[in-house]
């Protein structure tokens, strides 16, 4: 700033005697003026005897329209209320006030600056009411009004947030709520291990399991079934805990609490990191219920398992051990046909021929017999058999036999390869083609064979253009000895769908009839393309 | 103790009665909502360890303190405990988002409420004994009981010994009652004088 001292004569008085120079008045006008806050000075009878640039230019009314009105002329509004009175007190009285911005808003009808005009109709003000006693004039009163909209609206906007804040930590409290109860109600025990080895347990369930009734065990077991981890010693849990092996992906162990419980859990890990670390979620599932069933089940296949093999033996056996007297009869039979043939008379020839027929028939019945034992018994591994393959061979099986006219076993599309043993396979292809053959005209039969595929299965179709089956034999054709035709008209056992049943049973797959009664039958075999473990333990 | 009779002490009462009344339709009116003001009792005490206030000399208060100075001079004082004068500032302003401690514009307002109320008092006192008092600007302090009378710079009390008269003052706004004191401190000579002037008043509005 500049110095006035260089127009002025006097350089060497280091301050200005305002009372000599007689321009007090002047300059504590100017200052009044150049205050950033409002002040009003009214005299004894309420009229404005002073208003500074600030108020001008925030009431937008100049001091010359002011000066010698009383307040409530300038603005009607303070006729009444808290600045009027306040102003009472002070003219009468001597009292100082506080007007706050809180409790009286806009308590004077002056204009917020421009930034605040959007969301201020008026400025908000905080003003002091001040008597000042002069010795002339009796007491005045002063207004000193400082513009607080800032405040205010940082005032409003703490608020604002500190609701949201309320807000959210409210929807917090409600969720954790939630998620703590169906953390609690949750059946399964829950647990959980930071790579520290550290474990906690997260629901009442999980508390039992490791509190101090539980298993003292358990925090040990669970160490050792999680992922390797720097921190922590890991030592072997006794053997008898872990009810699986280890690495088939189910993982049960057994807890032994200290209130004398035996309780199998199944376990599940899942992890998350977080805080830069790695954190494991155990899950302990309560299997008792499961571990029942389970044995009752193992109880039971073990009983169906020694009293089918029981059966399979007896069958073996009997099938074996028949044959032996049969041979005997058989071959006596067929001596006594070759030399007495002719030589008694016609009735003797008619039942000798009976006889040989019957001990025949009995031969074929127990061969079949046999086989059908042997496809439980003596069942080979199973490898990947190509069909197209198998029924080359069948069908020069049946072109040598002669047993069929050229080009009635027609094969439709390429068809799969499937798990199985080889030569039971072909007997059953055989049996089946042979069956559609032998129910067909001998002349016009024709017996096609095609390949569908599932997601999960090979399905091989053999389709006859013979007699058909009627829908109600659709269930007993493939039990053993059942007929639905005499001998005479048709030949065999009787055994044969019993074997492709029996066969396509060793092999977890399905055999199914449709068929048009008088104009086809067609055959399904539903080999699965991945093992049932049943199977597959089976055929190892 | 300070030998007030019977007449002396009711006067006493009546003329803060009547200001507190006063003071009680201002804010209702500014507040617009019903604000009702009673001063239950009047006591007067020479220490402020006798106070009830002081029972509990940990608690943090908020007070509103006004000097005065005229035939009799001291300093006056709103005091709430400072969870009470949350309540008031609140349920004046109507505020429905909490904050843990008054902001600078609650602080304001509870300052406004104050002077409203010991500006009342003290007018009506002045006003009625015909002797003009001076007052200052109300001042906020939060502090603990115990050292509330702290003489802060200013000389109020002197040297000699305070007296204390105690407003207990209630609130009854439209949901709740907050309960508060109005402390008049003043020496012994400020007391005397002023049941001096009550005197005086008395005999000329008796006789």
């Amino acid at each position: 700033m500049k110095k006035p001292s260089s127009t002025k004569p006097e350089k060497s008085k280091p301050s200005i005697n305002l009372d000599r120079d007689g321009n007090a008045a002047e300059l504590f006008a100017a200052l009044l003026d150049t205050a950033d806050t409002g002040l009003v000075a009214l005299a004894p009878d309420r009229t404005v005897c002073h208003w500074n640039q600030w108020m001008q230019s925030r009431s937008g009314i100049p001091a010359d329209q002011v000066l010698g009105k009383s307040l409530h002329e300038v603005f009607p509004e303070t006729r009444l209320g808290r600045v009027s009175l306040a102003i009472e007190d002070c003219l009468k009285f001597g009292m100082p006030a506080v007007i706050s911005p809180s409790l009286n808003q806009g308590a004077l009808p002056l204009r917020p600056l421009p930034q605040f005009a959007a969301s201020f109709e008026r400025m908000e003000q905080s003003i002091r009411i001040h008597p000042i006693k002069t010795e002339k004039n009796g007491t005045l009163c002063s207004l000193i009004i400082r513009d607080v909209t800032l405040a205010v609206q940082r005032d409003r906007l703490l608020r604002q947030q500190a609701a949201e804040l309320a807000d959210l930590v409210t929807q917090s409290k409600r969720s954790e709520g939630r998620t703590r109860a169906i953390l609690q109600n949750t059946i399964d025990a829950i647990l959980i291990a930071s790579d520290d080895g550290h474990i906690e347990p997260l629901n009442s369930r999980a508390q039992e399991l490791c509190g101090p009734d539980g298993d003292p065990e358990l925090r040990n077991i669970i160490r050792f079934l999680l992922p390797d981890s720097e921190h922590t010693p890991i030592t072997q849990p006794p053997a008898n805990r872990l009810l699986t092996d280890l690495g088939t992906g189910v993982i049960e162990v057994l807890a032994c609490t200290l209130s004398g419980r035996n309780v199998p859990l199944e376990v599940a890990i899942s992890h998350f990191s977080s805080d830069q670390r790695y954190h494991y979620i155990i899950t302990l599932r309560d299997i008792s219920q499961r571990k029942r069933h389970e044995m009752e089940i193992q109880r039971t296949m073990a009983e169906l398992e020694r009293s089918n093999s029981e059966l399979e033996q007896f069958a073996y056996a009997a099938s074996h051990d028949l044959q032996e007297p049969l041979r005997m009869v058989s071959s006596y039979t067929q001596l006594i046909a070759r030399r007495y043939q002719g030589q008694l008379d016609e009735t003797a020839d008619e039942f000798i021929h009976y006889a040989v027929d019957g001990t025949q028939r009995m031969q074929r019945m127990i061969d079949d017999l046999l086989t059908l034992s042997r496809v439980g018994r003596h069942g080979k591994p199973f490898h990947s058999v190509p069909l197209d393959d198998l029924f080359d061979a069948i069908i020069t099986n049946f072109k040598r036999a002669g047993s069929a006219p050229e080009g009635n076993i027609v094969r439709e599309g390429p068809l799969p390869s499937v798990m199985g043993d080889a030569s039971q396979l072909l007997l059953l292809f055989q049996n089946l083609v042979s069956n559609g053959l032998k129910y067909s005209d001998p002349e016009t039969g024709r017996v096609r064979i095609c390949a569908t595929e599932t997601p999960n299965s090979h399905k091989i179709f053999v389709e006859d253009n013979g007699i058909g089956i009627d829908p109600q034999y659709h269930e007993t054709i493939f039990e053993i000895f059942k007929r639905l035709h005499g001998y005479g008209d048709y030949a065999g056992t009787g055994i044969g769908l019993a074997i492709c049943k029996k066969i396509t049973d060793r092999h977890g797959g399905t055999l199914s009839v449709t068929s048009v009664p008088g104009e086809s039958s067609t055959f399904c075999v539903e080999l699965p393309k991945e093992l049932p473990i049943v199977v597959a333990s089976e055929s190892m | 103790m300070i030998d007030l009779t019977e007449l002396e002490h009711d006067t006493i009462s009546e003329l803060i009665n009547i200001g507190v009344g006063r003071a009680a339709s201002s804010l209702s009116e500014m507040v617009e909502q019903p604000v009702e003001l009673t001063v239950p009792g009047i006591t007067f005490v020479e220490r402020f360890s006798d106070t009830e206030l002081a029972k509990a000399p940990t608690e943090v208060v908020s007070a509103v303190s006004q000097t005065f100075n005229g035939p009799f001079k001291g300093e006056a004082m709103l005091v709430f405990p400072e969870e009470r004068s949350l309540e008031l500032v609140r349920s004046l302003l109507k505020v429905d988002v909490p904050l843990d401690t008054l902001t600078d514009l609650e602080q304001e307002a509870l300052m406004e409420v104050g002077n409203i109320i010991l500006n009342a008092c003290l007018g009506s006192i002045s006003n009625v004994l015909g002797e003009p008092i001076n007052c200052s600007m109300p001042s906020f302090r939060k502090r603990e009981t115990r050292s509330l009378l702290d003489a802060e710079g200013s000389n109020t009390t002197g040297n000699s010994k305070p007296v204390l008269m105690i407003l207990h003052v209630q609130f009854m706004l439209r949901h709740n009652d907050i309960d508060g004191y109005v402390l008049f401190v003043m020496d012994l000579n400020s007391i005397q004088m002023l049941r001096e002037l009550v005197r005086r008043f008395l005999a000329n509005s008796l006789g």
